[in-house]
């Protein structure tokens, strides 16, 4: 006699493993559906459990409390009681309007604006110092979600442009040719034939971001008109280089970056060589994910 | 003391679970960081109304769900495939017995989860490894492994069930049993 086993019953109905709705399921269906989905949650959860993402979204939200419109929030009648009696009874003072936000939150706030799914256009301005010899470059970088960055500058050939789409890695020295690329994890194997100072890793400010909180210790240190001055004290190893003295305008209202700067360090061919970043936000675009393809 | 210093710490405490209540009932990760921060940020607002003398862990997870059915109604099924209505309260609950699985923090209660892998077959590890720890959707797993969809589908749903029995079996004695368990189908 074969058993029928409530997968066997109500499989079709379980919306997790489906391509889209399915048809609503019977009444019997539910205490196995319900199992079913709350591992299918604890699993999800379980590997998408990164100690980075996890402070990232906790400081998202205490940087929206944060804003003026929830600030107001607190001065509720009864509010301020209720906090209270959650804390046991803790004195609660009012923040103060002129107060700093916390740099991680700051930080977290450049995220969150990163992750809106628009393209965002900087200048790249790279001041190289190698023994003697003084070089500067000024790269156009545009950013969108999912690892995808496109960069155009002046070389020795003409115009290049160099992109990610979030999987492959391409370089064209100049328009109209056939260039070169390679998957994202191989990238170091491309940007190594293309100077010494070019490095995914500050390429991808997003990644970049995410990795300030654990690997440096961050300060608000002021205000710049709208925006606010974020340190980053410490060091970030990149592929090939280090990231330190790293600088941030992060927008108050927006809470995008307005800029960054940092001084990369690292061991070239003909010896250490040293460069200064600083990254300006010059405008918002939208070209779409397709922009980010390989042109050839 | 800032009541943002309080909330923080609330915060701390409940995010993992929190979170994983969405997903399970929310598809789009996207969707689903949304509703996170907007869940938080409503209990912020009214944290007035919430009544001390009960776990705070539920009552987030409320103000979840009817963000969930909100979002629902506004966006539409067809687009981001939410969990029935009627099914969330019944989550909410199983969700509230996983709160009590032993550990303090999130991450040591998806101990228990962790070590309930080893009670799977070697079919159903592998394939709940490939479509959570690797992404892969059934089709791929299917294709992957040589097996027909179905089978994958089966697979997955019964190494679910299994993890299911196995954390229950790892709840204090004195919590009742999840409504899962009540019809006897597992």
């Amino acid at each position: 006699m074969t058993i029928e086993r409530p997968e066997d019953r109500f499989g079709d109905r379980d919306e997790t493993l489906a391509d889209g709705p399915v048809e609503p399921a019977p009444d019997a269906a539910r205490p196995w559906l319900t199992e079913q989905r709350c591992v299918h949650g604890l699993l999800r959860a379980l590997h998408t459990a990164d100690a980075a993402a996890r402070e990232a979204r906790v400081q998202a939200v205490l940087a929206k409390i944060a804003a003026p419109r929830y600030r107001v929030l607190a001065r509720l009648p009864g509010l301020a009681a209720a906090a209270a009696l959650v804390a046991l009874g803790v004195y609660l003072a009012w923040p103060d309007p002129d107060r700093l936000p916390r740099a991680e939150a700051m930080v977290s706030r450049a995220l969150h604006a990163l992750e809106e799914p628009i393209d965002r256009d900087f200048t790249l301005h790279v001041d190289v110092e190698r023994g003697e010899r003084h070089i500067e470059r000024e790269w156009a970088i545009t950013i969108r979600p999912g690892r995808r960055f496109l960069v155009e500058g002046e070389s020795p050939f003409g115009r290049f442009r160099a992109g990610c789409d979030g999987e492959l890695v391409w370089f064209q020295p100049m328009p109209g040719i056939r260039g070169m690329d390679v998957p994202l994890a191989e990238a170091r194997r491309l940007t190594e034939r293309f100077g010494e100072v070019l490095d995914l890793g500050y390429l991808d400010l997003d990644a970049l971001l995410r990795r300030l909180p654990q690997d440096t210790e961050l300060r608000c240190v002021g205000r710049e008109g709208p925006g606010i001055r974020v340190e980053a004290i410490g060091t970030v190893n990149l592929p090939h280089l280090a990231l330190r003295s790293i600088s941030m305008l992060v927008d108050d209202r927006s809470g995008m970056l307005s800029e960054v700067r940092a001084v990369a360090t690292g061991a070239g061919r003909s010896g250490e060589v040293e460069a200064r970043l600083f990254y300006r936000h010059v405008g918002d675009r939208e070209l779409g994910e397709g922009a980010y393809e390989r042109p050839w | 003391m800032d009541p943002r210093d309080l909330f923080e710490i609330l915060v701390r405490e409940h995010s993992g679970m929190l979170r994983a209540f969405l997903l399970s009932a929310v598809r789009d990760p996207g969707t689903v960081e949304d509703l996170f921060q907007e869940t938080f940020l409503v209990a912020w607002r009214n944290l007035h109304r919430y009544d001390r003398q009960l776990p705070f862990g539920p009552w987030v997870r409320g103000i979840a769900t009817k963000l969930m059915l909100n979002w629902r109604r506004r966006l539409g099924r067809q687009k981001v495939t939410f969990c029935a209505e009627q099914d969330l309260q019944l989550l909410d609950r199983t969700f509230e017995r996983m709160q009590t699985l032993p550990g303090d923090t999130f991450d040591e209660k998806l101990d228990v989860l962790r070590a309930c892998m080893t009670s799977l077959t070697g079919a159903q590890r592998e394939a709940i490894a490939l479509h959570y720890e690797h992404g892969l959707h059934c089709k791929e797993i299917a294709e992957r492994l040589g097996i027909s969809f179905e089978a994958v589908k089966k697979h997955l749903q019964r190494g679910r069930a299994a993890l299911f029995r196995c954390m229950q079996g790892s709840l204090p004695p004195d919590v009742l049993p999840s409504p899962a368990w009540q019809g006897g189908m597992s």
